[in-house]
């Protein structure tokens, strides 16, 4: 847990992005080689064209099936509303191209999802983590 | 509507009460699919099917299943039942079907039956819920070429390159045969007139080859990528030997006629395409040429070569989740030597059989999860592509073409 916390904070730090309320944060698991992300290497993540970590394991994303936190984390790393999201895996799906990120149904499980897997990468909002940890801010 | 047709509304609606619109999975298999269900209309002219009267014979319905083996192999299937008009008639088809190593982000290979990466959307032409449109721009994807633009039995290589502050390149290249249907009659009609004088049902076709090879690059400038395809494809027609035929008269027979053959060969398909979305708005422009070559193998006649044209820009606007809205406007000459119909009209036949510019408006409703509906509504002026008349006199110049679909899908 305070490997994650650290790594979260070191993301945010290298984005230039304080922790506002309910802004979005990207999470990962603390076996994620990366310590810092560019908003492009974010958006190969999440549109299946990264799909390994530096030391070659598999990157794991992890998506909200729908909800606020998700059209905000679309709208601020991909420019996509969730209806090109959406057509854009149903694209993959039905040429062969790819298969779409694993989707959760609320923030509690991405939490706990990206905990407990390997190279996984996930995002929530602020007030989701200020309800579950203590979070320390770095001036 | 008929009654399979309505049986088939019927169990997709009770379908979507019984299970949510979500993929299944069993074990290490993920299954897909989808069934649509179109309306076409025309107030004059047969467009695509019997549309004057107006037709139900526009329907796809898909399913597939893929696995990933390891982290880098994955293998999938679709098969596809489709039919417009009098092609395809719900036969049930392998759509594609392919195994995928994925080596690197920069370098993958598939092997199998892909679909041809031709212009933005080609690859998902059959599959309704991609887009606002119910029709794509035809003058880039016509649709009675679909069988020829479809897909290729061989392999391909594909990959995205990061490009540092040029923001970043995908490409695909994809190279093979494939087996053309020459069932649907205006297809028929089309290559049968490579070998004027013989039956058109007795014509059969071979793809020899298709290779088509694709580059977008994503732009640094936020939202836009621009694409280009160049493509090259020869197709061999062939027309059986017709034996000599007695008639009622000893002393009178028919002469036969030895078995002919033809090929076309598209020397050169040329797609730039160009999109920009910013946040729910999507503007589209593609512009294609295509530059052909048909040798008929009869000693003292050319090769004769021609070209065509097209392009049109588009627009898409999200107003809600449930509601989105498509404009486009299409314009396609079969002979760009001939845009204004001049050749034609000298040889008696309509000029405006020289052109066909489209525009078109489209509302799109995504009413629940997995359903989506469509009205759409076209303004045409010419008949470029409009096959099916005994007499081109028959035509009209300004018509319009009325379309609705309803899509579900898991």
């Amino acid at each position: 847990m305070k490997k994650t916390i650290l790594l979260l904070l070191t993301i945010l730090l290298t984005s230039g992005a304080s922790i506002q309320a309910g802004s979005i944060i990207i999470i990962a698991n603390q076996d994620v080689p990366a310590g810092e992300l560019s908003f492009d290497q974010v958006q190969r993540i999440f549109l299946g064209k990264m799909t390994t970590w530096s030391d070659g394991r598999k990157i794991v994303p992890i998506c909200l099936k729908g909800g606020a936190t998700h059209a905000a984390f679309l709208r601020k790393y991909l420019d996509m509303n969730p209806s090109q999201f959406d057509i854009f895996w149903k694209q993959a799906v039905f040429t062969g191209t790819g298969r779409p990120p694993k989707t959760l149904a609320n923030e509690t499980d991405v939490i706990q999802t990206v905990k407990g897997l390997s190279g996984s990468i996930g995002y929530i909002d602020s007030d989701t983590l200020r309800g579950t940890l203590r979070i320390i801010e770095v001036n | 509507m008929d009654t399979a047709k309505a049986l088939l509304l019927g169990a997709l609606v009770a379908s979507s009460w019984c299970r949510p619109a979500q993929a299944f999975t069993l074990g290490q298999l993920d299954v897909h699919g989808f069934i649509s269900q179109g309306y076409l209309k025309t107030s004059h002219n047969n467009y695509l099917a019997k549309t004057e009267d107006g037709t139900t014979e526009f329907n796809e319905a898909a399913v597939n299943v893929s696995s990933e083996l390891s982290d880098k192999l994955r293998v999938g299937i679709q098969i596809l039942a489709r039919d417009l008009g009098d092609d395809g008639n719900d036969q049930v088809k392998l759509d594609w079907g392919f195994a995928d190593y994925r080596w690197r982000d920069e370098l993958g290979v598939r092997i199998g039956k892909i679909k041809r990466p031709l212009g933005l959307y080609n690859e998902g032409r059959d599959v309704d819920m991609l887009r606002t449109s119910i029709l794509l721009p035809q003058s880039i994807y016509h649709e009675e070429l679909r069988e020829v633009m479809n897909a290729a039995k061989g392999g391909g290589v594909y990959g995205t390159i990061p490009a540092g502050r040029l923001g970043g390149f995908d490409y695909q290249h994809v190279y093979g045969s494939s087996d053309v249907d020459l069932e649907p009659v205006n297809l028929r009609n089309q290559f049968a007139a490579v070998v004027p004088g013989v039956p058109p049902g007795t014509v059969s076709m071979d793809v020899r080859y298709t290779d088509t090879t694709t580059i977008v690059w994503r732009t640094p400038l936020k939202g836009l990528r621009l694409g280009v395809t160049y493509a090259r494809s020869r197709y061999d027609v062939h027309a059986p030997a017709v034996p000599e035929t007695a008639t009622s008269d000893p002393a009178v027979t028919i002469p036969g006629q030895a078995a002919r053959k033809a090929r076309i060969d598209v020397a050169s398909h040329v797609i730039a395409s160009a999109e920009y979305r910013c946040q729910d708005l999507t503007l589209t422009a593609e512009y294609v040429e295509q530059d052909n070559e048909i040798d008929l193998f009869l000693t003292g006649y050319p090769k004769i070569t021609y070209g065509t044209r097209g392009c049109y820009g588009g627009l898409d606007y999200r107003f809600t989740p449930w509601l989105a809205v498509g404009s486009s406007y299409s314009v396609y000459y079969p002979n760009r030597k001939d845009r204004h119909g001049h050749d034609l009209a000298a040889r008696g036949l309509p000029d405006f059989k020289a052109w066909q510019k489209d525009a078109c408006l489209t509302f799109r409703f995504d009413p629940v999860p997995g359903w989506v509906i469509k009205l759409e509504g076209h303004r045409i002026n010419g008949a470029a592509q409009v096959f099916d008349y005994d007499d081109p006199r028959e035509l009209e110049k300004v018509w319009n073409l009325f379309a609705a679909k309803i899509t579900y899908n898991f």
